[in-house]
């Protein structure tokens, strides 16, 4: 998968990164002293990198959790989001990391006690209430498990943590290790899923939809708390009978009463971010498709995105209960 | 394009050969040979001449993202004379800034560190090669294309069983000599990746022909012919203009009416 690995000389005997180096040859393997020094300079382009994307192991310092956005809960009070992992293996060309990020390469931030240490002070702070930890904004939260070890080190170290509820997101089929676990009640594999024809278009990479949703029926099965993105909504043509189509595929398989939650929202994208990707991939009918600006943000507009929302909405309610429906609301 | 940096002619000889690059006697400020689409300057010993002429090709040859190599010799501690390397961690020694070319190439080729120093060294650094110009090159190439195209290959002239000494210029050329296919096989290689980044319009050069169109329509022009191209994927836009589009105004209204209906279909 990853030819070329970096590894910040402050980890270089972290034991996670002795056993990742192992994989490779010694030939492959570059320090360096910063993760920055490669990751942040300017003329990088992530096309290009994107076609043979290096590992990078480091330390994550400073603050390691942040408050979400407002607009994205999926039913807690209170939200934060935390990445041990800054891009994705997967290269799907309507996600932001593209805009955001100058670099391609994956930066496993390999100090996940830290982040534990972090999610139990923030936890602290709202003893009582419940509060919800989402780890697949900058990257898929399993899609790299094999290697990270992530949910295998982390999941069993939220277990005290009473208040606390993890959300993991992928795309992945990356289950193997949560199967051969103790089912935690509040860590949510959540699985995010577009039309096929839209994956096979947009999600480079990519397991199939046949095969996420056997990963998310397996989990199921087993008793794991599972969760539906349909986010980004794509809009098209023939959205309707795609969507349509989606989730009569899905909750064939899929047993609609025992979901955490589902969220869905329409695609937007600031503004900076999207001329970034533009620039990456002019000829993308995704960004050819007529936009809007609104408030620093592109999306295909107020009235279409309520539309798109709404539908989704009343097709969701054939198969699931409302109280567990989250629309994305950028606020 | 591809703009192969030297420092010395010795280093040089056996890509000129190879290449059939030709001398520029045109231009006088650095020794330069080219031929289709390469470009080969010689600058001298060290980073200002270096930096000066990297910085004089870009600014002469005025080429969107070329690709850049540095190609020369290298000492290192016990790598073998004449084995050839990448790069893939520049440093300079003065400075202790560090470049990190990204490695694309498949498959890998064999790389290592590489420290560019001052002045010649006395000692062998555990772990790198040294040389007297990658920093300056990789510095100044940078400003002018995405760092994966900007890399550097060295070949090993010495070593602590063969320490340094006046090679001659035919010495030079015999360790340069053997490498040159697999030089030409990672030029070709980075060349293709470049390719991503070359969005040349052949439509957009015809329309800007035939209408005047201001600095800010121009833009807007080349934009709407990629969105068109990506939603209109078989048609050319050249065969749908209507007749009564006379002026690039008319124009550029007529392709924002046309996307604005049509839409994504998966």
């Amino acid at each position: 998968m990853f030819t070329t690995l970096y590894i910040e000389e402050a980890v270089k005997d972290h034991p996670r990164v002795l056993d990742i180096r192992k994989r490779f040859s010694k030939r492959q393997i570059i320090e360096c002293r910063h993760y920055g020094e490669l990751f942040n300079p300017k003329h990088q382009n992530f096309r290009i990198q994107k076609q043979q994307p290096a590992l990078v192991l480091a330390y994550k310092h400073g603050e390691r959790v942040l408050p979400a956005p407002a607009g994205y809960s999926i039913g807690a009070k209170h939200n934060y989001y935390f990445s041990h992992m800054l891009n994705c293996i997967y290269d799907c060309r309507y996600c932001f990391l593209q805009g955001m990020y100058r670099s391609a390469h994956t930066v496993l931030f390999v100090n996940y006690e830290d982040f534990l240490h972090d999610i139990r002070s923030v936890a602290r702070r709202h003893n009582g209430e419940s509060v919800h930890f989402f780890s697949g904004y900058d990257g898929d939260s399993l899609a790299l498990e094999p290697l990270s070890q992530f949910a295998r080190s982390f999941v069993p170290g939220l277990s005290d943590i009473s208040n606390a509820w993890l959300e993991l997101r992928t795309k992945s089929t990356q289950v193997r290790q949560l199967l051969d676990m103790d089912v935690a009640q509040q860590c949510v594999t959540a699985f995010s899923f577009t039309p096929e024809p839209i994956a096979k278009a947009t999600e480079h990479g990519t397991p199939n939809l046949s095969q996420r949703i056997e990963a998310m029926c397996k989990l199921q099965r087993r008793g794991w708390p599972v969760g539906l993105r349909l986010d980004p909504l794509i809009d098209c043509t023939n959205f309707e009978a795609l969507y349509r189509d989606l989730l009569e595929t899905l909750f064939r398989s899929i047993d609609g009463d025992n979901i955490h939650s589902i969220s869905f929202g329409p695609f937007r994208m600031p503004e900076g971010f999207f001329e970034q990707m533009v620039k990456l991939y002019p000829e993308e009918p995704l960004f050819a498709h007529s936009m809007s600006v609104n408030e620093g943000m592109v999306s295909y507009g107020l009235r279409r995105e309520q539309e798109m929302r709404e539908l989704l909405h009343t097709m969701l309610l054939d198969y699931v209960a409302p109280e567990i429906l989250f629309p994305c609301i950028n606020q | 394009m591809l703009i192969i940096h030297t420092a010395l002619h010795a280093e040089a000889r056996a890509l000129i050969e190879f290449l059939g690059l030709k001398r520029q006697h045109d231009i006088r400020q650095f020794a330069c040979f080219a031929a289709d689409r390469v470009f080969l300057i010689e600058s001298g010993i060290g980073k200002t001449d270096t930096a000066t002429a990297v910085g004089w090709a870009g600014a002469y040859l005025q080429t969107q993202q070329p690709l850049w190599l540095n190609v020369g010799m290298a000492g290192h501690v016990d790598i073998e004379v004449g084995c050839l390397r990448l790069a893939h961690r520049i440093e300079d020694q003065a400075s202790g800034q560090r470049f990190y070319p990204p490695q694309l190439l498949h498959p890998v080729p064999a790389s290592d560190n590489l420290i560019t120093v001052e002045q010649p060294a006395h000692e062998y650094p555990p772990d790198a090669m040294v040389d007297m110009e990658a920093s300056a090159f990789i510095r100044s190439a940078s400003r002018f294309s995405s760092i994966e195209l900007v890399q550097s290959v060295k070949v090993i002239s010495d070593n602590l069983q063969h320490p340094p000494n006046r090679m001659k210029a035919a010495e030079v050329e015999a360790l340069m000599s053997p490498h040159m296919i697999q030089i030409d096989r990672i030029a070709q290689q980075l060349l293709e990746l470049r390719e991503l980044l070359i969005q040349e319009n052949r439509q957009a050069d015809l329309l800007l022909e035939r209408w005047h169109f201001s600095h800010y329509q121009r833009n807007q022009l080349k934009r709407l012919l990629q969105r068109y191209q990506a939603l209109n994927r078989d048609g050319s836009v050249l065969d749908a203009i209507p007749e009564n589009i006379t002026n690039s105004k008319h124009l550029i209204k007529w392709l924002n009416e046309s996307l604005d209906q049509t839409t994504t279909q998966y």
